[in-house]
C-alpha cells in the first residue's frame, strides 16, 4: 500500500504557503480586518 | 466526502470551507504532509481564498491565536486534492501549522501538538488507506512533513540552501567537489565529527555570491544559503571584561565556546551581504573555525614524521636522509613528484600533525608568538600544508610572491602563516619559540583570532547550477573547502519542529492508537469515574473535581494496555485531587505541614486521601480485570 503509480506525479504548477512571506500573509489578513472568517455550516450527518 | 467531526479533539475544532473545497479532484489520500506555514493562520486562510491556486486541508492554529491555541480549521475535504505538495498533491492530506513567523526557532505548541496527534490518528481511522508508519519515499505512503526530501524536492519547489558545485567537501576519502557527495557520505561537522549527508538537492538559486573571509577564503553560494555566524555584538558581550558588571564572569575566555553553532544565529547569505559592517565600523560576522577532524588511523608504510621530512628537504629523486628510503618512496608515488600521498592526509589526527610536523621542522619556521610559516616553491606542498593545518582546526593564510636569492628569480613561492594552536614543530629550538609551548602539555593556548573568521566582502556573481546537503549532524552543520570552514545544511522543513516531528508526532503515530481516540462513551465513563472521586472526597459535597480539560490528552489505549502509563494517570489524579485538597483549607499548605497543621484538619485530610488512595485501588481493580483484548470501557 502507499507506492503509487507514476500516473499520480504529474508536476502541479503552484507554490507552497511557507515560502510566502509573513508580511505578505499578515497583509491579506489585515485587509479582511483581521476577522476570522465565519464557519462553514455543516451538518452533523455529514461527519465522520 | 469527508469532513472531520471534531468532538474529542484536544482542543476543538471547526469548519472553515474555501470556495473550492468539494469542487478539486477526488482523491484517496495515502499520504499526510505536515507543513509550517511562516505566518498567522488568519493570513494563511486568506491567502488561500483569495490570492493563489494553493490550498491545505487543515490548518493547527498556534500560540499566536492566544486562547485558539490547537484549534483546528478544516479548509477542504479530505477526499478532495489540496495543492500544497507539489508531487504530492495527488494523494496527500495537508496540514498547516501556525507559526509566529520564524518557525526556524519557535517550536509547535503543546496544544498544537495534541491537536496534530490527534488529528493523524484520526485522519488514519477516517482513511485508512493511510499506512501507519514513516513515508518511506516521495511516493509512499504515511506520515510526512514538507520539506523531508528536502528543498526543492517532489514535494515542495522552494529552492534550498546551494553552494557551487566545485565547492570541496573534505571526505574520509580526502576533498571531494560537491557535485561528487551522494547521499549515505560521509561529511564532518563543525566539531569535526563524521556525519552522514541524508539529502543533495541541485538547483539555480535566485542570486548568487561570492563570500570573501579575512584570510583569504572564498566561496560561493546561493542568497538562501545558510551560515551560523556570530555577530560583533555577541563577540564584544561574550570577551569584554572592562565593565564593572563583568567582575563576576570570570578572566575573558580564550576563545569560542565548543557549542558556539548553538550559541550564533543561522543566516542566510543574502543577510550577511546586506550588513557586512556593524554599527562601529568592524566586521559584523564571525565563523569560528572547526575543530580538528576525527579521521581514522592508517597503515603508512613511511612515519609520517619522516615522510614530512623527505618533503621538505629530501633530494627529489632520491630518498636522501634516510639510506634503504627510496623503495617505500617509489611505492608511494613520491620520487620524482614530490606531494603528500592522500593516505597521509585522510590519516588519523595524530598522524597529520607528524606529517604537518615533518614539513615544518625542514620547510617552517616561527616568525613570533604564535605565528607559524611554511614556505615552498612547490604548490602542492604548501596545499598539503594548509589542508593538514586547517583539518587540524587551524585558521591559515596562503600567499604567493617571487622566490629570490641574491637578486635573482626561481620562480613563484608559496608562503602558509597561521597563528599555531597545536605543537607544528618538533625541533626543539622551533618548538620553543612557540609561543605557549612551554607550558608542558604540547598544546598551546588557542587565541581569538585563531579561531576565527570573519566575512570580509560579499560580491554578486552571475547565477549558476548549485547544490546543497542535508546532513545528520547535531547541529546541522557541516564544513567545506580545504580550510574546513563550518556552514549550516539546508534545512529539510524546521530544525526545531522537525525535531519535535521525529521525537513526539511520528511515534505517537507508528503507535497502535486507534483507541488513543477517546470516545465520547468512553470519555463519559471516566469523567463519571472521576467525578466519583470528587464527590466521595468532598464526604457529601458535590463538585467536579476534574473537568474534561484534565482528559484532553488521556489515551484511553494506554490506559489499558500500559501499566507504566495507567500509574502515571493515577499518580496524577491522586496529585490534582491533593492540590484541590490544599486548596480548599486555606491553613494546609507546604510550608506549614504537618506539625503547625491542627490535627483536627490532618485528620479529616488523612481519612479524605485513605479514601482516595482506596478507589484508586478499586479503579486499579476494576483495570486489571479487564480482558487484555477488550477495547471497550466496563459498563
Amino acid at each position: 500500500m502507499g507506492e503509487l503509480s507514476d500516473a499520480n506525479l504529474a508536476p502541479v504548477e503552484g507554490d507552497c504557503i511557507s515560502h510566502i512571506p509573513a508580511e505578505v500573509k499578515d497583509a491579506a489578513a489585515v485587509e479582511h480586518g483581521n476577522r476570522e472568517p465565519a464557519d462553514t455550516p455543516v451538518r452533523p450527518a455529514e461527519l465522520v | 466526502m469527508a469532513l472531520i467531526s471534531f468532538r474529542g479533539s484536544p482542543h476543538g475544532g471547526s469548519h472553515k470551507l474555501l470556495p473550492e473545497w468539494n469542487r478539486q479532484p477526488r482523491i484517496t489520500p495515502t499520504t499526510i504532509i505536515d507543513h509550517s506555514i511562516v505566518g498567522s493562520a488568519l493570513g494563511a486562510w486568506f491567502y488561500f481564498r483569495d490570492s493563489t491556486g494553493i490550498e491545505s486541508h487543515f490548518i493547527v492554529r498556534g500560540a499566536r491565536s492566544g486562547s485558539a491555541d490547537g484549534h483546528i480549521w478544516q479548509l477542504m475535504d479530505t477526499g478532495r486534492q489540496a495543492d500544497a505538495n507539489l508531487n504530492a498533491n495527488a494523494f496527500a492530506i495537508s496540514i498547516e501549522t501556525e507559526d509566529n513567523g520564524d518557525p526556524d526557532d519557535f517550536p509547535w505548541s503543546r496544544a498544537q501538538l495534541a491537536s496534530l496527534r490527534w488529528l493523524h490518528a484520526k485522519l488514519r481511522a477516517v482513511h485508512p488507506t493511510i499506512p501507519r508508519r514513516r513515508c518511506p519515499s516521495p511516493r509512499g505512503g504515511g506520515l510526512g512533513y514538507h520539506s523531508m526530501w528536502g528543498a526543492p524536492s517532489a514535494w515542495t519547489p522552494v529552492a534550498g540552501k546551494l553552494l557551487a558545485l566545485d565547492t570541496l567537501v573534505p571526505t574520509p576519502d580526502g576533498l571531494l567537489a560537491l557535485r561528487e557527495i551522494r547521499v549515505g557520505a560521509t561529511v564532518f561537522d563543525e566539531q569535526g565529527e563524521p556525519c552522514k549527508v541524508t539529502a543533495t538537492y541541485d538547483d539555480l538559486p535566485e542570486r548568487a555570491w561570492r563570500i570573501m573571509f579575512d584570510d583569504g577564503l572564498e566561496v560561493l553560494a546561493g542568497g538562501e544559503h545558510q551560515w551560523v555566524t556570530i555577530t560583533r555584538g555577541q563577540r564584544k558581550g561574550y570577551f569584554r571584561r572592562d565593565r564593572p558588571r563583568d567582575r563576576h564572569r570570570g578572566p575573558r575566555p580564550d576563545g569560542y565556546p565548543l557549542d558556539w553553532a548553538r550559541w550564533g544565529k543561522v543566516r542566510n547569505t543574502d543577510e550577511i551581504a546586506s550588513g557586512i559592517l556593524a554599527s562601529d565600523g568592524a566586521y559584523q560576522h564571525t565563523i569560528p573555525v572547526a575543530r580538528r577532524l576525527r579521521l581514522g588511523e592508517r597503515e603508512l608504510a613511511v612515519d609520517p614524521y619522516l615522510l614530512g621530512v623527505w618533503l621538505g628537504d629530501g633530494g627529489e629523486r632520491d630518498g636522501v636522509i634516510t639510506a634503504g628510503f627510496e623503495r617505500q618512496l617509489r611505492e608511494l608515488g613520491v620520487l620524482g613528484n614530490k606531494h603528500a600521498p592522500q593516505d597521509y592526509l585522510v590519516a588519523s589526527a595524530d598522524q597529520r600533525l607528524a606529517l604537518l610536523q615533518g614539513l615544518m621542522d625542514t620547510d617552517g619556521s616561527n616568525c613570533s608568538g604564535r605565528g607559524v610559516e611554511f614556505t615552498s616553491r612547490s604548490e602542492a606542498l604548501a596545499d598539503a600544508v594548509v589542508w593538514l593545518a586547517s583539518s587540524l582546526g587551524q585558521r591559515v593564510r596562503k600567499s604567493k610572491g617571487e622566490a629570490r636569492f641574491r637578486g635573482v628569480s626561481f620562480g613563484p613561492k608559496y608562503r602558509v602563516t597561521w597563528a599555531s594552536t597545536v605543537p607544528c614543530f618538533r625541533i626543539p629550538r622551533k618548538a620553543a619559540r612557540l609561543h605557549g609551548s612551554g607550558n608542558g602539555s604540547g598544546e598551546t593556548l588557542p587565541s581569538v583570532r585563531s579561531q576565527s573568521r570573519q566575512i570580509v566582502r560579499c560580491e554578486p556573481v552571475p547565477i549558476q547550477p548549485m547544490r546543497c546537503l542535508t546532513v545528520d549532524s547535531p547541529n546541522s552543520m557541516y564544513v567545506i573547502t580545504d580550510r574546513c570552514l563550518p556552514t549550516h545544511n539546508t534545512c529539510p522543513g524546521r530544525p526545531v519542529r522537525v525535531a519535535q516531528w521525529e521525537n513526539e508526532l511520528l511515534p505517537a503515530f507508528l503507535r497502535a492508537e486507534e483507541d488513543d481516540v477517546l470516545n465520547d462513551e468512553d470519555r463519559r465513563w471516566i469523567h463519571a469515574q472521576l467525578q466519583h472521586f470528587g464527590m466521595l472526597l468532598m464526604a457529601g459535597r458535590t463538585g467536579t473535581v476534574f473537568n474534561s480539560s484534565d482528559l484532553r490528552e488521556f489515551h484511553f489505549g494506554q490506559w489499558q494496555s500500559n501499566p507504566e502509563v495507567r500509574d502515571q494517570v493515577l499518580e496524577r489524579m491522586t496529585q490534582v485531587v491533593y492540590r484541590l485538597l490544599k486548596g480548599q483549607n486555606s491553613v494546609f499548605n507546604d510550608n506549614n505541614f504537618p506539625d503547625d497543621e491542627p490535627q483536627e484538619n490532618i485528620r479529616a485530610l488523612a481519612a479524605r486521601l485513605e479514601v482516595l488512595q482506596q478507589s484508586v485501588d478499586e479503579l486499579r481493580a476494576q483495570l486489571s480485570r479487564l480482558p487484555p483484548t477488550q477495547e471497550g470501557p466496563p459498563p
